[in-house]
């Protein structure tokens, strides 16, 4: 394992060993990744690029923010495959805006903090609520969900879904880093 | 400012489509003039986007602070860095160097384009073999990760996601155990990890028991999960008879993890 404060002070200075090293023991399984996911190799490139970016910044401005930065590496490359996969679907083809690479990397160090205060808030929760909560995310049904749980009928299913998802909601909003997030 | 008991409800029921057409052009209005019933439907959607497979929520808050994150990623120091990691890819992804990994990389392109060449033959001459079937189905890539900063043992369960893809297994079985005994709860992914890892070191014996202590956990919403990674155990050890039993065993169960894919598989051992 890594010498971590040593290598977080390499890798912010640009150290050129340390970057090679990345791309040494990271890249393969992040290409890995993309391509069974409907990538391409260009995509790969793109995708770890700009990961290695938005950690930059992040460490620059928060450089205890990161325990195990080839973890983190691989989610934030997930997340960033997920987001270009959405923004393909949402994009009017007929209005298209060109925009900056920086705002669009902007936007996703936003949205991936917004990701990890959910992610946190969720572990908050009761184990009932994360249990229940994490069914209907793997798109089980009312009806799979009654089985599981001997609920007595969907309407009390959904009634407990959504207590779990407004308790969730109210954990985020308390949390000092949703104001700096809104 | 808290939702009162009542907005809570009208919520649940407008979510639920529980009301009729009037009562949701009524809410509807309430929600358009009141700041926080629109701020808790946001955080819902995006709770919902977070975690619905496929979907990423777009950043639509406040331009201040996207203009604040801009900044950031404007300066000269991240300009630099940025360049820097191109000149790096240039050297390591267009221009790899001959080295042993590359080397690796080129065996395995042969080994790949070997498989498939087999792969082929077996459709056409005889069906794949279980170890093919074993290959085929063990993506590890879907395994938990663990990267949400925590206590001590969340801390450990980060390294233990680290080792397993640096695939230094016997350090992720050794670090699973450690875990497992200082936990107060069982975490299900600990086990999933040591028996993937057991797997990955031919030690299938051992692979079996930690799954089968997985299964044995009913009260765990991933007990069944267990199934599975037995089915890819009898499939590795080529014992047919096992892995057709386990798949049974999911196949009368659509709530269990990797229903769709054992159906598939049951059709082509049988």
């Amino acid at each position: 394992m890594k010498d971590h404060s040593n290598f977080i002070k390499k890798f912010l200075s640009g150290d050129t060993k340390t970057l090679n090293n990345l791309y040494t023991h990271n890249f393969y399984s992040v290409e890995k990744y993309i391509l069974s996911n409907g990538g391409t190799s260009t995509d790969c490139k793109d995708i770890f690029q700009s990961a290695l970016t938005i950690i930059y910044v992040k460490l620059k401005n928060q450089p205890e923010s990161i325990k195990n930065f080839d973890n983190y590496l691989f989610t934030v490359c997930k997340n960033l495959w997920k987001r270009e996969n959405v923004k393909k679907r949402v994009t009017n083809l007929d209005t298209i805006t060109l925009e900056s690479k920086e705002i669009d990397l902007a936007s996703f160090y936003l949205e991936q903090q917004q990701w990890e205060l959910y992610q946190e808030t969720f572990k908050k929760l009761s184990k009932g609520c994360q249990e229940i909560l994490k069914m209907i995310f793997n798109n089980k049904t009312y009806k799979e969900i009654v089985s599981y749980f001997s609920y007595s009928s969907q309407t009390v299913a959904r009634q407990r879904v959504f207590k779990c998802k407004a308790k969730l909601i109210q954990l985020i909003k308390k949390d000092k880093r949703y104001f700096k997030l809104k | 400012m808290e939702l009162e008991e009542n907005e809570i409800l009208k919520l649940q029921q407008f979510l639920s489509e529980e009301m009729n057409a009037s009562e949701r052009e009524v809410f509807q209005k309430e929600i358009e003039t009141s700041q926080k019933l629109k701020e808790f439907l946001t955080i819902y959607k995006q709770i919902n986007g977070f975690n619905t497979q496929g979907e990423w929520n777009l950043y639509q808050g406040n331009n201040d602070r996207l203009k604040e994150a801009l900044s950031l990623f404007q300066n000269k120091e991240t300009k630099a860095f940025s360049e820097k990691i191109k000149g790096i890819e240039k050297e390591n992804v267009l221009n790899k160097p001959k080295n042993q990994i590359s080397w690796l990389r080129v065996a395995m392109g042969f080994a790949i384009v070997a498989s498939f060449a087999i792969l082929l033959y077996m459709s056409f001459f005889q069906n794949p073999s279980l170890h093919q079937l074993y290959i085929n189905n063990s993506s590890w890539e879907d395994l938990p990760s663990f990267t949400v900063k925590g206590d001590a043992i969340e801390e450990q369960k980060i390294a233990l996601e680290q080792f397993f893809r640096e695939k230094k297994y016997g350090d992720a079985i050794a670090l699973s155990n450690k875990i497992l005994k200082n936990s107060e709860i069982l975490d299900p992914n600990i086990l999933i990890y040591k028996g993937v890892s057991l797997i990955e070191t031919n030690d299938l014996e051992e692979a079996l028991q930690v799954f089968d202590k997985l299964i044995a956990q009913k009260n765990l919403i991933d007990f069944h999960k267990g199934y599975w990674y037995k089915v890819l155990i009898y499939l590795k050890a080529n014992d047919k008879k096992n892995a057709l039993q386990m798949l049974e065993i999911i196949n009368k169960n659509p709530l269990f993890y990797k229903h769709k894919q054992a159906k598939e598989l049951l059709k082509k051992i049988k």
